[in-house]
């Protein structure tokens, strides 16, 4: 593989495994930054517009809103988000409060419905509460996603066996969203590791299909926060002579 | 110095020649082994290319260690936990194919199943560890423990941490495979001295688990030769 292959066919139907992935030297994190960038521009596109106005959940703005706060308190000054154009300044409108089901109400002893978890766990983060619970879950889901590269609609008691469609592209962004704050606020590598092979699968659906489904914008920016952010630590952490994208 | 009561499984890996390669080295051997053999044309986690069992008969031959082969790669199947329920030695050295996981049934069959994990326990548990380890606190660890029905959970005999290495593009085949030979052979050479065996860490539970490192993520750790900041 001398390219980012991960995102190229589509990961519902071909999961990757990522064993014993070939090394590729610093041009890998090229071929990463071009392809995070090019969905990032597609997603960006007017014609999807009209898809977006019936999308139902409600704590699509809440979350950009609070991930727009990442972006412009972190990354205002970064030159490869003011090439892109990216509005940072977009007002985002908050309509109104809603309820959600207390995380502490969730357990494996019962079956587990996920999007209402989903809900209550990024609930939980954007209001900055009940983090060893929002750990416990995201623990369970993090687990769940690595070994079988798919979120199911409910779990069966003790979490293990997945229930339903795999194919809601709705839970696996909201997932990412989850995983997005919580390497925020925590710096964990190992809620990167997943978030990037969540990207890679979402990024890996055409994004036509995707826009139906999900919020465009929140999924832009949990990639955008993605790529700044690995971008950060290579700048940090990498000499290298040559111009990588990350320079 | 041979080992009675300690048998191995190997698969045909990298590892499992080093494994064999260290014991020659300290003039150690094993009572027996049971080759898994990959009779398949396909390339199976764990191994870099395909290569005939010659190479590992050689190294048993060479450590004198008796060995049987079976066409099997699954070391959960019946036909390869009967095997190892009637030969008399009471423990097993386990270097089996990547990702393999022993399940309830070969477990329960009293006997003792010594794996070296790649990571520092109970801090690191799961796959790929020692690349998380890098970027954490630039060193690599290997841990050797009786395998449980808990990944990566069980009694730790013996644990260390290593230096990074200065070529970390060969970690996957040659570095995390010489330090588990290196940490398997202090522990048995523990086991004949004391003449049992001596956990340093009984209870090896909580840490963190990981999984299969994402590509971007090994490049960093391999390209950086520093804990990340």
């Amino acid at each position: 593989m001398m390219n980012y292959d991960y995102t190229k066919i589509n990961r519902l139907n071909s999961p990757n495994n990522y064993m014993y992935s070939v090394y590729q030297g610093n041009k890998f994190f090229d071929f990463y930054f071009q392809d995070r960038i090019k969905k990032i521009k597609s997603l960006q596109d007017r014609k999807y517009e009209k898809y977006q106005q019936k999308l139902k959940l409600s704590i699509y703005p809440r979350v950009n809103k609070f991930l727009n706060k990442i972006l412009v308190k972190k990354f205002s000054n970064d030159l490869l988000l003011k090439s892109l154009n990216y509005n940072i300044k977009k007002k985002i409108d908050v309509d109104k409060q809603y309820r959600f089901k207390p995380l502490s109400s969730f357990s494996i002893r019962k079956e587990v419905k996920i999007e209402c978890l989903l809900l209550s766990i990024i609930n939980s983060q954007l209001i900055q509460k009940n983090t060893k619970l929002v750990k416990f879950w995201l623990d369970f889901l993090v687990q769940r996603f690595e070994v079988k590269k798919k979120i199911y609609p409910s779990y069966k008691v003790n979490f293990r066996k997945g229930k339903g469609d795999s194919n809601i592209a709705s839970l696996y962004l909201m997932l990412a969203i989850s995983l997005i704050l919580f390497f925020c606020s925590t710096k964990k590598i190992k809620y990167m590791n997943t978030l990037l092979k969540l990207s890679d699968l979402i990024c890996s659906l055409d994004t036509k299909h995707l826009v139906k489904f999900v919020s465009k914008d929140t999924l832009s920016l949990i990639l955008l926060i993605e790529l700044l952010n690995i971008k950060l630590i290579l700048k940090k952490n990498i000499k290298s002579k040559k111009n990588y994208a990350f320079k | 110095m041979h080992l009675n009561k300690i048998g191995m499984i190997l698969a045909d890996t990298y590892r499992t020649k080093c494994y064999l390669r260290a014991l020659i080295k300290n003039k150690l051997s094993v009572n027996y082994a049971l080759i898994l053999l990959n009779s398949k044309n396909t390339i199976i986690a764990g191994q870099k290319k395909i290569t005939s069992k010659n190479e590992i008969v050689k190294l048993l031959k060479e450590a004198k260690i008796n060995f049987e082969v079976i066409n099997n790669t699954n070391i959960n199947d019946n036909k390869v936990i009967e095997r190892i329920k009637k030969r008399s030695e009471k423990v097993f050295i386990f270097s089996g194919y990547g990702g393999a996981i022993l399940k309830e049934k070969i477990l329960n069959i009293e006997k003792n199943f010594l794996h070296v994990h790649g990571g520092y326990l109970p801090d690191y548990k799961g796959s790929t560890t020692n690349y998380y380890s890098l970027i954490n606190e630039n060193k690599l660890g290997a841990s050797a423990i009786f395998l449980t029905k808990d990944i990566d959970s069980g009694p730790i005999l013996l644990r260390k941490k290593f230096a990074a290495p200065k070529n970390r593009k060969l970690i996957d085949y040659k570095y995390d495979s010489e330090i588990r030979s290196r940490v398997l052979i202090s522990c048995l050479k523990t086991y004949i001295s004391l003449k049992k065996w001596k956990f340093e860490k009984k209870n090896n539970l909580g840490g963190e688990t990981f999984f299969i490192i994402h590509p971007v993520l090994k490049h960093l750790a391999i390209l950086s030769n520093r804990k990340i900041t």
